[in-house]
C-alpha cells in the first residue's frame, strides 16, 4: 500500500505547480480558510518539512488522502508566484511593487476578505464605475489613510495601460505615494 | 398632463442649476429612481448601464447629465453633467474651462487625490472632473474640465462603505436620504 505521506507530498507538489484543488486557487493563494495553526503566518522554510509530517499524519487518521485538509496547500502559497498574502495587508505601502505582477482579482479577493478594509471601483471620472479602490478604515468603520488603486490607464499614465496606485502618509512625512504599471493582468 | 404641469416641467428641463449636495438640473440626491425615470423617460433621449453591482447610472442625453442611482436602496446618489452642458456653477465654472481658471473663481478648490477630482471647501457637495482621471498632485493646473458633479459626500462614503445586505440598515440609510431629498426639495418638511 502506498503511504499516505507519499501522496500527501505529491498533492502538494501538484498545487505548487498551481493547479487549485480543494479550497481552489484562492484559499490556496491567501491562506484564510484553511489556517489550521492560529497563528496568522505563514509557514517558514522550517515550517514547511514539519507540516509535511503534519499532513501525512492527518492524511492517515482521516482515513484517505481527499477527506483530509491538506494544509500546506493553503499555508504555503506557489512558490515563484508573486505573493503578497502573507496575512499583511500593509505590505504593498512598504513595498509598492509587489503589486506589479499580482493579478487585480488576487488582490480584491485578499482585501476583501482582510477586516478594516473596503474594496470598490473608481467612483468618479471618466474611469468611474471602473478599475480597483481599496481603502483602509478606522476603528469606527469610517475611512483611514492608505488606498490602493488599480487603474485601467490613460493617455497621461503608462501609456494607456493599466497601473497600480499606492498612497498612505502625506506631506512630507509622506510614507509612500507610488504609480507603477500593472502586470498581473485582472 | 394638464398645462400647468406640462409648464412645470418645462421649467425644470430648462434648469441646469448646479447645487451643491444637492442637486443638479431636475435630479436630486436622494430622488427615487421612479422620479428619476419620470424626467427621463419622456424626452425619449436616454440610456442607461449598469456600472457596478450596486450603481445604475442613467445618462439623460438630451441634457447631457448622467444620474447614478444605488440600485440597494433605489435613490439617486451621484449627478453628473458632462460633455454637451452647458450651466455653470454659481462661481461661474463649467466645462472645458482650464483649472487654473477654475482656481481663481473658487479658490477653495483642491485636488482629492483618491477620486482624481477638483473638491471645493467652501462649496462642499460638488465636484470637478479634469481631462486626466488621475492628476497629478501640483501638474493640473493645464487640465480641462471635462465634467461637473453634485454628491453628498456623507452619503456617498456610506454606500461606499457599508454592504447593506442588512436590510434594516438599508431601510435606515434610504429613509435619511429620502428625508434629505424632501428637505431639499420642501424646506418646511
Amino acid at each position: 500500500m502506498l503511504p499516505a505521506a507519499t501522496v500527501t507530498v505529491a498533492v502538494i507538489g501538484a498545487a505548487a505547480g498551481g493547479i487549485g484543488i480543494g479550497a481552489g486557487l484562492y484559499e490556496a493563494f491567501t491562506g484564510r480558510e484553511h489556517r489550521w495553526d492560529g497563528s496568522g503566518g505563514v509557514l517558514s522554510e522550517g515550517d514547511y518539512s514539519e507540516s509535511v509530517g503534519n499532513t501525512a499524519s492527518m492524511a492517515v487518521s482521516a482515513g484517505g488522502l481527499f477527506h483530509s485538509k491538506p494544509r500546506l496547500l493553503s499555508e504555503r502559497p506557489c512558490p515563484g508566484s508573486p505573493t503578497i498574502w502573507e496575512s499583511d495587508p500593509m505590505l504593498p505601502f512598504r513595498n509598492p511593487s509587489v503589486l506589479k505582477d499580482m493579478s487585480v482579482s488576487q488582490v480584491r479577493d485578499f482585501y476583501q476578505s482582510q477586516p478594516g478594509w473596503t474594496t470598490g471601483t473608481l467612483g468618479k471620472g471618466s474611469n468611474e464605475g471602473l478599475g480597483l479602490t481599496i481603502r483602509k478604515l478606522g476603528p469606527n468603520g469610517e475611512y483611514a489613510d492608505g488606498y490602493v488603486q488599480w487603474h485601467p490607464g490613460s493617455r497621461h499614465h503608462f501609456d494607456y495601460n493599466p497601473y497600480w496606485k499606492v498612497k498612505m502618509g502625506g506631506g512630507p512625512e509622506t510614507m509612500v505615494n507610488d504609480r507603477l504599471p500593472a502586470e498581473g493582468g485582472w | 398632463m394638464t398645462g400647468s404641469q406640462q409648464k412645470e416641467v418645462g421649467s425644470v428641463q430648462n434648469s441646469l442649476e448646479i447645487v451643491p449636495g444637492i442637486g443638479l438640473g431636475p435630479y436630486r440626491i436622494g430622488m427615487p429612481v421612479a422620479e428619476v425615470l419620470l424626467q427621463i423617460s419622456p424626452r425619449d433621449s436616454a440610456n442607461s448601464a449598469l456600472v457596478t453591482s450596486r450603481c445604475i447610472s442613467y445618462h439623460d442625453i438630451g441634457r447631457c447629465i448622467h444620474v447614478n442611482v444605488d440600485i440597494r436602496i433605489g435613490l439617486c446618489f451621484q449627478i453628473v453633467a458632462r460633455a454637451g452642458f452647458s450651466g455653470k456653477t454659481s462661481q461661474g465654472i463649467q466645462l472645458n474651462m482650464k483649472s487654473s481658471e477654475a482656481l481663481r473663481l473658487d479658490d477653495s478648490l483642491y485636488l482629492d487625490e483618491f477620486y482624481g477630482t477638483l473638491e471645493s471647501k467652501n462649496f462642499p457637495g460638488y465636484y470637478l472632473e479634469l481631462d486626466d482621471p488621475d492628476p497629478l498632485p501640483g501638474n493640473f493646473e493645464h487640465l480641462s474640465i471635462v465634467g461637473i458633479g453634485v454628491a453628498n459626500a456623507s452619503f456617498s462614503q456610506e454606500l461606499e462603505i457599508k454592504d447593506l445586505a442588512n436590510i434594516e440598515e438599508a431601510n435606515e440609510l434610504r429613509k435619511r436620504m429620502f428625508e434629505y431629498y424632501l428637505r431639499a426639495k420642501d424646506p418646511t418638511y
